[in-house]
């Protein structure tokens, strides 16, 4: 495809311009300002159509719109697929103003392509055409767009898993450094469990010592235990040899053993007869003192109990306080006892003759209500007649009363009744005649006219003053009827107020005078006068009942009394110290039975103090004599001998019964000594008669010294065993130990060995991931690869194998070039601006040979080698003249120097 | 007459290593606890001998506590004779430090030098002690009389057997016609009988617990009872111990889901017991991006047993046709893996990795 002319007949600042284009390289050099950029925008225009713009730029519509209002748009001839084409565009307002056009070479109206004709022509939306085609300046950077990825094979999902690759890799190696890490602050569980498996190994390592040292240790052990079972035997032969000895050397085992007796005994006997030196006391002597040890216990038991009976000291003292030196006796005491029981006979007759408590507290308070006033039986009376007048006034009055309220009523009546009777109304009723007799007349006379009229109205008139005469005298006799009546009414009214005032005084009176009986009494409030002056009365009447009962039992208590008080007098005299005694106070409380009571029982008590002071007494002078008699013979045998010193303090500490005891076997000991000592003397003179008791004695102390030191051997040798089973028992615990690690470092190892698996797995996959990824670019991007290797070739970059011969650089699916540097690929954005817009220039070739290979399109540079150093601007404008010899070149610069 | 006939206890030993060391140690226990039982059995029944045909231990050093407890259980059943033949791990320090003169009376052993004989009236119990050098002469060194009841004890491999293990072979064919009446053996683990002549067999009591999942099923002993007037014999397998290895599996393929999973491995184990060390191996094949909830259902399971492993040994289904027109990173990493000379197994796990890491998914 190429382009053949174009006129702008006006875009942006160019205007009916004319331009023809050769085939091949079309090189423009303009002066900055020209319109480079807004042709190469004219050209886009025309096959695309106007883009829209963005919130806060120009579109390009408004951006390219001329400014003096004239025709937008322009003419372009081109050829494509060997044919000719003019196509027109006139760009109005908005898109649906805009005009396209296409003619054929022959001028004819063309439908081969529609208003899309540059997406049908290049089979790429305008972005892709702005990012292969157009080489635009200081912007030579391209990337895929979804365009370009449909053309060059739809990759779009691919696109996805290769975005996802960095991020896939990065998740493997995340995970095999999460074993593999070999950071002191957080290492890997790989690191970890390697570095236990080798502190493990490391523990390890010492078993074949310790399991030697343990073996040896056996090996010690095992030879101590044979050292000492043969020990074990020696002295099992010992013993045999011992056991298997004659029946002579059992008998001198036994000599011996009885001259060791025989040597004791003496020894001990000797002892005894030191105790027994103050003389052996003999049986009968014993038996006696015995006897009276048994008597001193029992008499001293008998004085304790005697002791234990007596009362306190206080209470001791305070019953000779009350009796010592006083003459008194239980005779005595029974006079005095006869003398109360008299006295409590002569109050109760008191108490039996006397009033009764109820009548006392009744007289009582009738003393105490009468004393104020006490009314005589005449002035009660008269009380009593005055209340019956009053209550007798007390009913006329009420009667009067009524009497007068009813005649008032009446005349109230006849009042009333005067007010509102007939008179008014019928003088109302005349009034209504005669007017009406008089209209009437005035209507006769004025309606009907003449003589009949005027009679008629006269006699209305007449006949209307006639009954107006009538009413008033009516009237008057009726108001004198009245009038007479109100007269009589208001008399008798008048003399029923006057009869009921009287009464009235006459019952106030009356009433003033119960009044004041009643004043000097306290009476319960009662509905008259007649029952309160009863009360008083019954009162009264009581009163004097109990006045009489009191006056009556005081004449015939007299003479008992006298006798009681005579008995008491004569009693409280000689009671009347111990009373004091005893705080009690006898005239006060007549407590003279209570006070011989406590006397008789302190009494009492005194007595068998008495008694049991005498008998204690007697008791300890008993005691003295026995205790006397008995320890001047135990005295005699004290055990005073050193070896009994622990048993002289506990024999002074005995009983005498149990000392005497201690005594006896004492005796009976060195009885017993005394007889055993001749059988043991008599054999062992017998028996050192018959044998050479030197040399057997010698032969058997050289087996018991054989015996004792192999018993020390054997002891030492225990010992020694005991450590070397000690020694032998740390190795096995630590054996033991090495065991366990040993069999724990299985599974760890186990682990370990999955681990290490599971760090290949990811190695291998990143690996393999690695290569799809080539494989997969290679696959689809290989074409392109192919044409960029050859332009960077061209453009003389410097080119170097990967590591195992991998490409020299990568190309991505975002058109991202990486080189291969320094043994690893390097970002473009690692190399100067100049070599970016090189590689960039580079791809955009590569891209517009891949991506335009059946219709090859003309390519539009404008002034793209501005980064370029003048070498690689050689280089850039060799490549776009042996470019231009396959397609159509459109290239502007502004600078002499940069033309081709 | 009653004759217990065990061996391989292999007391005090490894035990399963993917076991929790607390279970481990507690298996180490139980072991023990059911030879105590064993004993305990044989004092009830009225057993006279209890014959450990061998490997009682199964490595030189044995824990102090065990070697302890093993003399006291002997020591406190004296009415029980222990005929203890060391066998190809029998070198152990089990009577190490033990004093001679304490030496058990009941606890008597065979020798490598010669056949040893205890007789017990009708009853010959005959034993040794097998190595490289006396193999070719035990059969003939052995004479036994015909009127009596004989037992030999032997420690070896069963005849026929293939693999690496290099114990001596008991040359069973040669023992006929020696009027052997029951040969008790010990180093095969499971139970394991068979005929010598028209008179007598041979027998392997197999372990007394299973140690490990490759010892599932019950285990236990052989209980021998012997007519005390006619002499015959007649033994029966006695299934003894109380926990039991138990592994089963649970085939998955590449449609199932986890609810699946879970179904298999529920079908798997309706022969488990609660008690029992279970574990279910998955096999089979299964979908490329396909999760197995091993904890999930570890977690489940561990509740209703004793002790509970799932095992993933199910690879994963590659679906290489599915990508031979995909073209995407995916499509070429499958291609290529597919072209690889590795195993099937690790191509799978490789193309998993990958697919999960280009996905974004943990790998």
């Amino acid at each position: 495809m190429r382009l053949l002319s174009c006129t702008i007949v006006g875009f942006g600042r160019l205007k009916n311009q004319q331009i023809d284009f050769n085939d091949g390289l079309n090189a423009v050099q303009m002066e900055n300002g020209w319109g480079k950029t807004t042709f190469a925008m004219f050209i886009e225009a025309m096959f695309f159509g106007l883009k829209g713009g963005g919130r806060r730029t120009l579109s390009m519509r408004e951006h390219y719109r001329p400014w003096d209002g004239s025709e937008y748009g322009g003419i372009l001839s081109f050829e494509v697929n060997q044919r000719a084409y003019r196509m027109e565009r006139l760009f109005g307002e908005k898109d649906g103003d805009d005009k396209f056009a296409l003619y054929d070479e022959k001028g004819k109206p063309s439908e081969d392509f529609t208003e899309n004709i540059g997406r049908e022509i290049f089979q790429v939306d305008r972005d892709s055409y702005e990012k292969s085609i157009f080489f635009p300046q200081n912007a030579l950077g391209t990337g895929m767009t979804d365009s370009l990825n449909a053309k060059m094979g739809d990759m779009a999902a691919a696109r996805d898993d290769i975005d996802g690759y960095d991020a896939a890799i990065r998740r493997l190696e995340d995970a095999k450094l999460a074993l593999t890490r070999g950071s002191k602050g957080e290492p890997g569980r790989l690191v970890l469990l390697t570095q236990e498996i080798k502190q493990r190994n490391e523990k390890l390592s010492e078993r074949p010592a310790v399991a030697d040292a343990l073996e040896k240790q056996r090996g010690v052990l095992e030879e101590k235990r044979s050292l000492l079972s043969e020990m074990k035997k020696e002295k099992k032969e010992l013993l045999d040899i011992e056991a298997g000895q004659s029946e002579r050397e059992k008998e001198l085992g036994i000599y011996t053993e009885k001259k060791e007796i025989l040597a004791k005994l003496t020894g001990e006997q000797q002892i005894l007869k030191e105790y027994f030196s103050a003389g052996f006391p003999n049986t009968e002597k014993l038996d006696k003192m015995e006897e009276l040890a048994r008597s001193l216990r029992v008499d001293r038991s008998q004085l304790e109990a005697a002791i234990s009976r007596l009362p306190s000291d206080e209470e001791g003292e305070r019953l000779f306080s009350i009796f010592e030196n006083r003459e008194i006796s239980d005779e005595i005491m029974s006079g005095w006892e006869e003398k109360i029981r008299e006295i409590v006979a002569l109050r109760l007759k008191c108490e039996h003759a006397d009033m009764s408590e109820e009548e006392k507290r009744q007289l009582s308070e009738l003393e105490s209500y009468f004393e104020k006033r006490n009314p005589t039986e005449k002035e009660l009376e008269d009380a009593m007649a005055d209340a019956a007048l009053l209550a007798q006034y007390e009913g006329q009055v009420e009667a009067l009363d009524e009497q007068y309220r009813n005649t008032r009523a009446r005349s109230t009546a006849d009042k009333n009744t005067d007010e509102s009777g007939g008179a008014p109304k019928g003088f109302a009723y005349a009034v209504v005649a005669v007017a009406v007799l008089l209209c009437g007349s005035v209507a006769f006379g004025e309606l009907l006219g003449g003589a009949l009229g005027w009679t008629l109205a006269v006699l209305c008139a007449a006949l209307g003053a006639g009954i107006l005469g009538i009413i008033f005298s009516e009237e008057r006799k009726r108001r004198a009827k009245k009038q007479g009546r109100a007269e009589t009414l208001s008399r008798e009214l008048r003399k029923a107020e006057e009869a009921l005032y009287s009464k009235q005084r006459e019952r106030d009176h009356q009433k003033e005078k119960c009044r004041s009986f009643l004043a000097g009494f306290l009476v319960s409030p009662a509905d008259s006068y007649t029952q309160m002056i009863g009360e008083i009365q019954r009162k009264k009447e009581v009163y004097q009942r109990l006045l009489h009962r009191r006056e009556q039992t005081m004449a015939d208590n007299s003479e008992t009394i006298e006798k009681l008080s005579a008995l008491q007098v004569e009693l409280y005299v000689v009671l009347s110290q111990y009373a004091e005694l005893y705080h009690m106070d006898l005239n006060e409380r007549h407590e003279e039975g209570e006070l011989l009571e406590r006397l008789r029982d302190d009494w009492r008590r005194y007595n068998i103090l008495c008694e049991n002071l005498e008998e204690k007494e007697q008791l300890e002078r008993t005691v003295w004599k026995e205790e006397t008699k008995l320890f001047s013979f135990l005295d005699r045998y004290p055990v005073s001998d050193s070896a009994e010193v622990g048993e002289l303090k506990e024999a002074a500490a005995l009983e005498p019964s149990d000392r005497l005891l201690y005594i006896r076997q004492k005796l009976s000991l060195y009885n017993e000594y005394e007889e055993r000592l001749l059988g043991l003397k008599k054999d062992v003179e017998e028996f050192e008669a018959g044998h050479d008791i030197e040399a057997e004695e010698q032969a058997m102390a050289e087996a018991a010294e054989k015996k004792a030191a192999l018993d020390e051997r054997m002891t030492e040798m225990s010992a020694q065993l005991l450590k070397a089973q000690e020694s032998e028992s740390e190795l096995s615990d630590r054996l033991e130990e090495l065991d366990e690690i040993s069999e724990s470092l299985e599974a760890l190892t186990e682990q370990e060995a999955q681990y290490r698996m599971k760090v290949d797995r990811y190695e291998k996959t990143i690996l393999y991931l690695g290569r799809a990824r080539e494989h997969f670019l290679t696959r689809y991007m290989g074409a392109l690869q192919g044409s960029l290797a050859r332009y960077l070739q061209i453009m003389e970059v410097e080119l170097s194998q990967g590591k195992g011969g991998t490409s020299p650089f990568s190309l991505d699916l975002d058109l991202t070039i990486r080189l291969n540097r320094k043994g690893g690929l390097k970002d473009a954005e690692y190399f100067s601006s100049g070599y970016k817009d090189l590689f960039a220039f580079c791809t955009r070739l590569a891209l517009v040979d891949v991506l335009y290979q059946k219709e090859r399109p003309f390519v539009i540079l404008d002034d793209p080698f501005a980064n370029f150093d003048e070498q690689k601007t050689a280089k850039a404008l060799s490549l776009i003249k042996k470019m231009s010899s396959r397609r159509q070149v459109i290239y502007f610069t502004c600078n002499a120097d940069r033309m081709p | 007459m009653k004759i217990i006939h065990t061996a391989d206890i292999h007391l005090d030993s490894k035990v399963e290593s993917s076991l929790p060391p607390v279970l481990a140690k507690e298996r180490r226990l139980e072991i023990l606890d059911t030879f105590a039982q064993l004993v305990d059995y044989a004092k009830d029944q009225g057993v006279s001998i209890v014959i450990i045909a061998g490997d009682l231990f199964d490595k030189p050093h044995v824990r102090k506590g065990v070697r302890r407890r093993l003399l006291s259980i002997i020591k406190e059943n004296e009415g029980i004779d222990f005929l203890y033949l060391k066998g190809n791990h029998g070198k152990s320090d089990f009577l190490e430090d033990v004093d001679w003169d304490d030496m058990p009376a009941n606890l008597k052993t065979f020798t490598e030098e010669e056949w040893t004989a205890y007789e017990y009236g009708k009853v010959v119990i005959s034993g040794r002690e097998i190595s490289e050098e006396n193999i070719r002469t035990i059969p003939v060194n052995l004479i036994l009389d015909e009127s009596k009841c004989n037992i030999v004890v032997l420690h070896g491999r069963e005849p026929g057997y293939v693999g690496s293990d290099k114990t001596p072979v008991i040359p069973i064919q040669q023992f006929k016609g020696k009027f052997i009446d029951y040969m008790a053996l010990g180093h095969t683990h499971e139970f394991t009988e068979g005929r010598i002549d028209d008179r007598g067999s041979y027998c392997y009591s197999g372990v007394l617990c299973g140690r490990s999942f490759t010892e599932c099923g019950r285990k236990g002993f052989v209980l021998l009872d012997i007519n005390d007037d006619s002499g015959r014999l007649s033994a029966s397998f006695v299934p003894f111990d109380d926990r039991c290895f138990y592994e089963s599996e649970a085939p998955v393929n590449e449609k199932m889901q986890n609810e699946d999973v879970k179904k298999a491995v529920a079908e798997a184990l309706k022969d488990a017991r609660s008690k029992d060390f279970v574990r279910v191996v998955l096999t089979g094949k299964k979908a490329m991006d396909f999760d197995v909830d091993i904890s999930g259902i570890e977690e489940e399971y561990s509740r209703q047993y004793y002790f509970f492993k799932l095992v993933d040994k199910s690879s994963i289904e590659i679906d290489y046709e599915a990508y031979v027109g995909d073209r995407s990173l995916k499509g070429e990493f499958v291609r290529l893996m597919q072209g690889e000379n590795l195993p099937e197994e690790e191509k799978a796990s490789i193309i998993d990795l990958g697919m999960r890491a280009i996905l974004g998914e943990e790998v």
